[in-house]
């Protein structure tokens, strides 16, 4: 990931250049782009194609029943910015959708739909509601051709049906049950298919604040995104594609002063500083914001550079506090740098700086942390504090994507349990730490209540994932269903606290193998012991499978080598790179499991 | 502006918008007939070129008068007239 950091800056730079060729040189980066021409676009998309070096991360085909091929250089400038190297494949007016559909398809690939109903207006049908009711049988049979394509991601756009609903004239009660009908529609939908992810186009206009629909462009070349806003739609629906594939940022950290609050604490004092409603409505509506979005499950840190006494101070005294000091997983308040602030920050949460979303009013602070951790996201604020909520909620970095699990849900309280863990590690050595944490592991089969999260660790997980594979929910359950199959979710819990599900195994039984077709698990619970335990687990089962060897594949993807190294440091097991797995023989692994496997974790088996 | 200098205005707008979206060198529109002639002119770019011309000289063309433009001394007159 690192040439893609490397690369990255270099093409802003470049970009940056470009602009002040252009006149826009005083504009931010993240700017710019709304201001790009097709032109432009093409030229940076040019300059990433030929810096990439590597084959793309990601197939992005782009579904549509319009001209599509005019949103390629836009979507691969804006996906590349936000971390994801694709090659974007579109076609022209009519051939798009079969076209994409029926090719071979990459098993990275992510299929975006966005059909709009201008095509259906077309087909004679006078009420609304009969095109829109043909929109949504042609939206479930296209679904049902980009299911063949396993492991495939899906994203639908949903178009405009206000604009539709505007250009006949409704009734009041005729207007409301279309709107019904159509929230019916789109709930049969995701029913159905509901590894889908949905957006609504509505949301990019009224957020953008454009109209992108041009009647006039539709009918020379049949664009149903005009061309005069392809940077606008292709910055939201990289957002959107980007939460699809990955929920990338886990932790929010926030400045204070002129952030959180107007004024400046060590000068003004707890009760001057500004964030009520009557006195700070900017301030207020910001906090308000974040509380709402902690209980999303994003956790919130406060990374300052203050006194931290008057932190303190102000979070015990300050009276009308909207987010108080127990809506923050770590209050990092000092005169050092905001980059090791965040630094420890991520160690103490045990997560990765990329997943780390950094916002603070100064654009001293913004460059320090983005020259010290490039792959720390740091948003651009530009002007004043008013258009602060409006930039972080347009930038698309806090969407939340399709459906939250209950691990999501309560990620923000399992982090502040994390960070005390972290302080309680401080103070004793490794193996103590271990001991003292009271680790309980269970085992469950995959089941209603944990099918949602089992196939979101298996679909996000990047580091320690041994194949790769990525597989939906409906996948999943049917070969859960299989009776020479099984799908094993693993919770964990300690004094502390609960991890939830934190680990997802996928194995058969092929006469005397026990193959480990796909293991994923939490990076929060790396050496932990969890994975002896987990091991220890499988040899149980090829025991009473009557399994002499067990194979554990291993595909090599660009991060899952900390997998690889855990499993040659796991005693018995050989790596065979002419099968692509990790075997080892069931009773030598037995006669190993007492001396070698021991771990300091309680193993409870509690079936579905 | 007088009628010449500003129709050759008009050109040499043109002429940037078209090297820039199609990557041809010193394009120049006066040498060619119609889009027809300009190689790599198809629907998509047409599109592209014409939304450029509307941004950059700040005018809204109208469907109609697209689809009267036969040429580009046709192109080069809307964007004149519009510019009065």
């Amino acid at each position: 990931m690192n040439w893609l950091i490397a690369e990255r800056d270099r093409i802003e730079a470049s970009i940056e250049k470009l602009s002040q060729q252009n006149g826009k040189g005083e504009i931010a980066v993240n700017d710019i782009f709304f201001n790009y021409s097709l032109p432009e676009f093409a030229k940076v998309a040019s300059l990433i194609k030929t810096s990439n070096r590597q084959n793309p991360d990601w197939f992005v085909y782009l579904i549509s029943n319009g001209t599509a091929r005019h949103l390629i250089d836009p979507l691969t400038v804006s996906l590349f910015r936000r971390g994801m190297n694709c090659d974007v494949i579109a076609y022209e007016y009519d051939k798009g959708v079969y076209g994409a559909i029926e090719c071979e398809i990459p098993s990275k690939s992510i299929f975006i739909i966005d059909v709009g109903l201008e095509y259906f207006e077309q087909t004679g049908h006078l009420n609304p509601k009969d095109s829109v009711g043909i929109y949504f049988d042609f939206l479930d049979l296209q679904l049902k051709q980009i299911d063949k394509h396993k492991g495939s991601r899906k994203v639908v756009i949903l178009p405009d049906f206000n604009r539709l609903a505007l250009m006949r004239p409704m009734s009041t009660e005729d207007r409301f049950y279309f709107d019904a009908e159509i929230s019916v529609s789109v709930k049969n939908i995701y029913d159905k298919h509901n590894s889908v992810t949905f957006y609504a186009i509505d949301e990019m206009i009224r957020l953008q604040g454009v109209e992108i629909f041009d009647d006039k462009y539709w009918e020379m070349a049949k664009f149903s995104i005009s061309p005069n806003f392809v940077g606008e739609y292709s910055e939201w629906m990289s957002a959107r594609v980007t939460a699809s594939v990955t929920r990338k940022i886990k932790c929010v950290a926030l400045d204070l002063d002129n952030t959180l609050w107007g004024g400046v604490l060590g000068d003004d004092g707890y009760e001057a500083v500004r964030m009520s409603w009557s006195n700070g409505y900017s301030y207020a509506k910001f906090q308000t914001f974040f509380k709402y979005l902690k209980t999303t499950g994003i956790p919130l840190a406060i990374v300052s550079k203050n006194d931290p006494k008057n932190v303190d101070e102000f979070f015990q005294n300050r009276s009308g506090q909207i987010l108080s000091r127990e809506d923050f997983v770590g209050v990092y308040a000092s005169w050092g740098l905001k980059s090791e602030s965040i630094k420890q920050l991520a160690k103490d949460l045990n997560i990765g700086l990329d997943s780390i979303l950094f916002i603070d009013d100064s654009q001293m602070e913004r460059l320090e942390v983005r020259g010290a951790l490039p792959n720390t996201t740091v948003l651009e604020l530009n002007g004043s504090h008013e258009g602060f909520l409006s930039t972080i909620i347009k930038s698309g970095y806090l969407n939340l994507g399709n459906k939250l699990s209950k691990e999501d849900l309560a990620r923000a309280e399992m982090y502040q349990v994390e960070s005390e863990r972290a302080r309680f590690k401080d103070e004793m050595n490794a193996d103590e730490f271990l001991s003292a944490l009271s680790l309980k592991l269970s085992i469950k089969n995959l089941s209603k209540s944990n099918q949602v999260r089992a196939a979101q660790l298996i679909n996000k997980t990047n580091q320690f994932n041994s194949t790769l594979c990525r597989i939906e929910e409906v996948e999943l359950l049917q070969i859960a269903l299989s009776a020479d199959s099984e799908v094993n979710v693993f919770s964990l819990r300690d004094r502390y606290g609960d991890y939830g599900e934190i680990s997802v195994s996928v194995s058969n039984f092929a006469g005397p193998f026990y193959e480990v077709r796909l293991w994923v698990m939490s990076c929060r619970v790396f050496s932990r012991g969890v994975e002896q335990s987990i091991i220890k687990n499988f040899v149980k089962t090829a025991v009473a499978k009557n399994c002499s060897e067990i194979r554990i594949h291993y595909n090599q993807g660009p991060k899952n080598t900390v997998f690889f190294e855990m499993m040659l440091s796991m005693p018995g097991f050989d790596f065979h790179s002419d099968l692509g797995c990790f075997t080892a023989n069931v009773d030598k692994l037995v006669a190993l499991l007492p001396s070698v496997y021991t771990s300091h974790i309680e193993v409870e088996e509690m079936g579905a | 502006m007088e009628n010449f200098e500003q129709r050759q205005y008009v050109v040499n707008i043109i002429n940037k918008i078209v090297q820039n979206t199609l990557g041809i060198k010193n394009f120049d529109l006066l040498e060619y007939e119609d889009a027809r002639d300009v190689p790599g002119w198809d629907s998509l770019t047409h599109v592209i070129i014409l939304a450029e011309i509307e941004k950059q000289f700040k005018i809204s063309i109208s469907l109609l008068e697209l689809q009267a433009i036969s040429n580009f001394d046709g192109l080069i007159d809307i964007v004149k007239d519009h510019l009065k």
